[in-house]
């Protein structure tokens, strides 16, 4: 087990080191892009379209790959009470419930996305920008997010496994 | 299909599956099996949703809050709090809960004003023999503080879901953060007023203070005063407020590191990625209810029934209490707000009225156990166990319960300030 885990750890280590990358430079070009905006329309008494539609394009690109590595993390919002009555043995299994469930939702989600995007592709739908960007770019983060999702809900299932089987050994 | 579809959700929600993943999974069985739309359609909705302009502001805020956390924006404030109101009865207690409402005012971040004034005030407080308990929930009802106080992340989410002006949600919140914060002074007074006094700081000491600490309180005029100005846009105030922030850090109180600007955006992201990743997948359940007709069948059964206006708020009050008790606050409004929006419409009540009664009862989630993130966020600073400070919850509770009937009978304290936009 621990020789498909320890490849699959190393690849997702790297995966939230470029996620968490793209997601600080979007933060980055989010801050300037719109004081920039305001900047330019108070000097200039009109402001460009770019700095104001880039933003919100960009966002999916911030949130969606960042779901796997926030999984990994624990930092998604969800609703905590079952740890507080479980003992640690049924936790494991209700946590192997948890990243099951995250690694059926990716594939459902990434086969959707996926789906969607050529669909966009196909038609050649522009975002509404002053230079001409096709809008299955922006769609494409949603694929791409759950695949990066999948990858480390499979991480964290087989992790979990692997410490149950640990635990009936002992 | 439907009926599976709601104890799929029950299910996920209660085996701790995120949210985002539990909206996005429940929704899609009701959405796709249930009422046959396309995924294409569902995946666009979702990101038309996260694309509002306004909700850029969000991230934008937090990031501002991030950095002033680290920047020492946070201590100049205190102190100026502590010279002016150090020497009351629970001085310090006031102290921290008006640092709170300044902090507050410049920053989107709940969990970024519990540390920024918390780590400071807490320890302080506990060495003058302030109850641990107390103090604790005192920091974390700053949550509700942030959700009143603008710039509010919660002002900005309810405008991107009820198309009521930014500018308009953030006024409402004005007065009744103000009167809160009044009743979390006059708790700390009640609860507080045989703890030890500080020393009175001279009028030189207050005029140095306030002096260190302008730079600070200058950020709320910047922030409300470019968008009442009519100068930005809500998102781009929240732009300069963050290049304010580094400007103060950097160059006037000198404590902020390159180091530290990269961890404020790092947590910025993270932030963001779980807040819009829930906003996107809610779109799915908000389209189901479109459908479905979902709000409507609700409206014309309180018709039939002939409810009351009364009545909607006892029942929305409790809702949120229940759902604000296991859930956060953003799901809460994407799961809740579209239905209570149509039925106060169809009362011909004010959608801004509605804004801070909901806030004010789903706040009170916000410090009630099990699912309670201001709580362990003000123990985790003063490394005391949560479980600790239950204890004080109920007082609280009960405090926010009378805020809150107090905001359903006088609406006029949530609809004045507005209504002069």
């Amino acid at each position: 087990m621990s020789s498909i885990i320890w490849p699959l750890q190393y690849f997702n280590g790297i995966l939230t080191k470029i996620t968490f990358f793209i997601a600080m430079v979007i933060v980055s070009i989010m801050v300037l892009a719109l004081s920039a905006s305001a900047l330019t329309r108070y000097i200039s008494g009109h402001g460009f379209d770019w700095f104001i539609e880039l933003p919100p394009a960009l966002v999916s690109w911030l949130v969606f790959p960042l779901l796997g590595p926030l999984l990994k993390t624990g930092s998604h919002i969800e609703v905590d009470f079952v740890s507080t009555v479980m003992t640690k043995r049924t936790l494991r299994f209700v946590k192997l419930f948890v990243y099951f469930i995250s690694l059926l939702s990716s594939f459902i989600f990434f086969k959707a996305g996926l789906d969607a995007t050529m669909l966009f592709y196909n038609l050649g739908q522009m975002m509404e920008l002053e230079i001409d960007v096709p809008i299955w770019i922006m769609f494409l983060s949603f694929p791409v997010g759950f695949v990066i999702m999948g990858l480390f809900s499979l991480e964290l299932l087989l992790t979990t496994i692997q410490e149950i089987n640990e635990s009936s050994i002992n | 299909m439907f009926l599976f579809a709601v104890i799929l959700s029950f299910v996920l929600l209660f085996a701790s599956v995120p949210i985002f993943l539990v909206f996005g999974l429940g929704s899609s069985v009701a959405a796709i099996w249930g009422l046959n739309l396309p995924w294409s359609t569902l995946i666009q909705m979702a990101f038309e949703s996260m694309n509002k302009h306004v909700l850029i502001a969000v991230p934008l805020f937090v990031f501002s809050g991030m950095v002033m956390l680290r920047g020492g924006a946070a201590n100049r404030l205190v102190n100026f709090a502590t010279s002016l109101v150090g020497h009351w009865p629970g001085g310090l207690g006031i102290a921290m809960v008006i640092a709170m409402g300044f902090f507050a005012a410049f920053c989107g971040s709940i969990l970024a004003a519990i540390t920024a004034v918390g780590t400071i005030m807490m320890p302080k407080m506990i060495e003058e023999g302030y109850p641990k308990p107390f103090v604790i929930v005192l920091a974390a009802s700053a949550a509700l503080l942030e959700a009143l106080i603008p710039p509010s992340n919660a002002a900005i989410l309810y405008s991107a879901l009820t198309y009521v002006p930014v500018s308009k949600t953030f006024a409402a919140g004005v007065i009744p953060g103000l009167i809160l914060l009044l009743f979390m002074i006059a708790l700390v007074l009640f609860k507080c007023r045989h703890i030890g006094r500080y020393k009175p700081a001279s009028n030189y000491e207050k005029l140095v203070l306030g002096f260190k600490a302008f730079p600070a309180l200058l950020t709320p005029l910047i922030i409300l005063g470019g968008i009442y100005g009519g100068f930005l846009t809500p998102s781009e105030s929240a732009a300069v407020s963050g290049i304010w922030a580094i400007f103060m850090g950097f160059l006037i109180y000198r404590e902020l590191t390159f180091s530290s600007l990269l961890l404020s955006i790092k947590e910025t992201a993270v932030t963001t990625a779980v807040i819009f990743s829930i906003i996107a997948m809610a779109t799915f359940l908000s389209k189901v209810f479109t459908y479905t007709q979902f709000p409507q069948f609700i409206i014309s059964s309180i018709t039939e029934m002939g409810v009351g206006l009364n009545f909607f708020w006892f029942a929305m009050a409790l809702i949120c209490l229940i759902l604000g008790t296991f859930i956060e606050i953003v799901p809460v409004f994407y799961l809740t707000i579209p239905i209570f929006s149509a039925i106060i419409l169809s009362f011909n009540q004010s959608l801004i009225h509605l804004y801070v009664v909901f806030v004010a009862f789903a706040g009170i989630g916000m410090i009630t156990p099990p699912v309670c993130v201001g709580i362990y966020t003000s123990a985790s600073v003063i490394k005391e166990n949560p479980g600790n400070a239950f204890k004080e919850v109920p007082l609280f509770t009960v405090v926010g319960i009378i805020y809150g009937i107090l905001m359903i009978l006088f609406p006029i304290l949530s609809t004045w300030l507005p209504s002069l936009i």
